[in-house]
């Protein structure tokens, strides 16, 4: 990866499970259970993992809005744990979060003029003409016309508020921003302008993207590099596509498998297989490795040994007690 | 597409669901359609929100809420029209005959009541059974679509479940009267990719194993091309395109279909490249244009199009379409790369 830009080390969250009058700690979920990687200049990386695998709270953990249990988060070569208040301010200036619910994420009584306007006033951006025309210019930018500087977020469809999130996100003018789950509550075809849109801007501003969906099929229109996320953990890392053509671990497959494909339903009729069952809870993992239960080239070490995250080769690691045979 | 054989299922024919606001104006969400199921098929209605898919799911039910009203149209279940029903007939069909699966799993189900209780509820209101073997043909169902422990899930209470998990719950639920219909409006919209697999599959079953009908409401191509076997295409309250899947796949007429099918993003892609997109966004309901509804968005547009709405024209024995310049499209180019 070229200079990195983003570096996660180690990281952990964990949550302690209070009970009773005294509130007496009786476990610990590990929602994000130590993670390290890069995001360089430029790059966009794209996080996969199914609801329950951790994704938003490692989102949340790399924006520091809540404190991490161990780790670090180095952006730009500085430590956050190390920075003051006042130096975190700036950072989180060129570091930007479009939450999961873009329905809820916009306040309802603020018009889309104050939505906008509101990163620019807190870190006291420009004058008031300026922040005016900022504001029209971010609508420009998600193709919106400026007449809905004075609508309410619930005046606009879903599309359109996804775009306004993105506009806000943008306002700072940001190097990183952390998207999750951007588009996966939209309509395909409203989806599809959505990602061009996500594309556009990072060729226009040399954005860095860390992408979250659920849906290899998504990423593979916007990402080379895809980080495989279960329960908390790596299973799989694939640089430069190479996830697509050659997956090795099972659960990376199981995506694979799962996107509705046209070609495959259509043109070959193949019967797909599935793989059943939830992701497991983080209070009670399963021993061994985490996908053991739902795997069907599970063996016998898979249910006591955990598998450590291994190198293939130098765009490819995988923790799988099988990927050698 | 009138069609009067008789094994025809279900038969919804001129179907005109209107809203009337307030303000005097009148919405039409669905502005006839009609279609026909058989069974054992699996009818997709596609469209984007806003399209009258959901409208039209509720009109057959006829649990349309006001200021709706179904104004024009016959639907026919089993040579029976439920639009002159008696509302006591109506709820005999609705839940046993035909049933519904919604789009949201976690706000279906009641949260305060076990989900063995809302099981019950519904057969017993269905049933003549006595509460033992209503009891037994509950776990029986649950267990019939593989869930390993029956008496725990109907024991439990709705939010000790993921929504992948209810909305599983939810088709047991579905079929437990053994319906002839399943009607499933958007039910893996809110799911992740692989939950949304096992849910297709699950109704896949349902349909090749008990020969259940499935009306299918989704705005995703991809969904429709793993578990339909014919496609309805719905635009502005009106129908696009009618025929048999695969026909619908490999040669799309209507510019709208082909904009669909075309924004699905493909898993077996070899580069990162611009989606397709259809410019725009679905027409305001309220004031729709006089000519074709689609023309505003549609690159094949031509004067027509503007002055004069198309007539569903039939193609063949089994496919419609309404377009005044159908186009010659192969999907071939597009999907295999």
């Amino acid at each position: 990866m070229e200079q990195s830009l983003l570096k996660i080390q180690e990281l952990k969250k964990y949550f302690p499970i209070r009970k009773g009058l005294f509130k007496k700690q009786i476990g610990i979920a590990k929602v994000v259970d130590d993670i390290s990687f890069n995001i360089g200049k430029g790059e966009v990386v794209g996080l996969i993992g199914e609801s329950g695998a951790g994704k938003s709270i490692l989102l949340q953990t790399i924006a520091l809005l809540r404190q991490p249990t161990e780790g670090k988060v180095v952006f730009n070569g500085q430590d956050l744990a190390d920075c003051s208040k006042k130096e975190l301010k700036k950072i989180r200036k060129q570091m930007q979060l479009i939450p999961q619910d873009h329905q809820n994420s916009l306040h309802p009584r603020m018009t889309i003029r104050e939505i906008l306007k509101e990163p620019l006033k807190i870190h006291g951006i420009g004058s008031k003409d300026e922040k005016e025309r900022k504001a029209r210019e971010l609508l420009e930018l998600v193709e919106l016309e400026s007449n809905y500087l004075n609508r309410f977020p619930h005046q606009l469809s879903g599309g359109q508020k996804q775009r306004v999130a993105i506009a806000r996100a943008l306002a700072l003018r940001p190097e990183l921003i952390l998207c999750d789950e951007p588009v996966s509550a939209l309509d395909v075809s409203i989806q599809a302008q959505i990602l061009n849109l996500f594309m556009d801007l990072q060729k226009q501003f040399g954005l860095s993207y860390l992408f979250v969906a659920q849906d290899l099929a998504v990423l593979r229109q916007i990402s080379y590099h895809i980080l495989v996320l279960y329960l908390g953990k790596f299973i799989e890392i694939g640089l430069d596509g190479i996830i697509y053509e050659n997956p090795l671990h099972p659960y990376t497959k199981t995506f694979l498998d799962a996107s509705p494909s046209i070609k495959k339903n259509i043109y070959e009729g193949e019967r797909i297989p599935i793989t059943w069952g939830d992701v497991p809870t983080p209070l009670d993992p399963p021993a061994g490795c985490a996908f053991h239960p739902r795997c069907n080239q599970a063996i016998e070490i898979c249910q006591k040994v955990e598998p450590k995250l291994e190198k293939v080769n130098e765009k490819h690691f995988v923790a799988c007690h099988r990927v050698n045979e | 597409m009138p069609n009067n054989d008789q094994k025809n299922l279900l038969d919804v024919k001129n179907l005109k669901t209107h809203f009337f606001l307030n303000n005097g104006q009148i919405l039409r969400a669905v502005d006839g359609i009609s279609f026909s199921l058989k069974k054992g098929e699996c009818l997709g209605i596609v469209g984007e929100s806003g399209s009258g898919k959901s409208v039209t799911s509720r009109s057959i039910l006829n649990c349309v809420e006001s200021p709706g009203k179904i104004v024009d149209g016959e639907i026919l279940y089993e040579g029976r029209n439920l639009l002159t029903m008696s509302e006591k007939e109506l709820r005999k069909i609705r839940g046993s005959d035909i049933s519904l699966i919604f789009q949201n799993p976690t706000t279906a189900l009641d949260p305060l009541q076990k989900i063995g209780d809302q099981f019950f509820e519904t057969l017993k209101a269905h049933s003549s059974y006595n509460n033992t073997v209503i009891k037994e043909k509950v776990l029986e169902t649950i267990k019939s679509l593989g869930f390993e422990k029956p008496e725990v899930i109907y024991e439990s209470y709705p939010c000790d479940f993921s929504p992948g998990y209810i909305q599983r719950i939810m088709i047991a639920l579905a079929i437990l009267c053994k319906p002839k219909i399943v009607i499933a409006d958007e039910p893996t919209t809110t799911l992740g990719v692989t939950i949304q697999s096992q849910i297709l599959s699950m109704l896949d079953r349902l349909r090749t194993e008990l020969g259940t009908s499935i009306i299918m409401i989704t705005h995703d191509f991809g969904v429709i091309a793993q578990v339909s076997t014919k496609v309805m295409v719905m635009y502005g309250g009106q129908c696009m395109e009618y025929g048999p899947k695969k026909d619908l796949f490999l040669e799309p007429k209507h510019p709208y279909t082909i904009g669909l099918i075309r924004s699905v993003p493909l898993i077996e892609a070899r580069t990162i490249k611009k989606l397709y997109t259809i410019p725009g966004s679905p027409p305001e309901m309220i004031n729709l244009p006089s000519g074709c509804v689609f023309a505003s968005r549609c690159e094949y547009v031509g004067k027509k199009c503007l002055t004069e709405k198309p007539p569903l024209k039939k193609l063949n024995e089994e496919r419609y379409c309404s377009c005044h310049y159908p186009v010659e499209f192969n999907t071939r180019d597009e999907i295999i790369i």
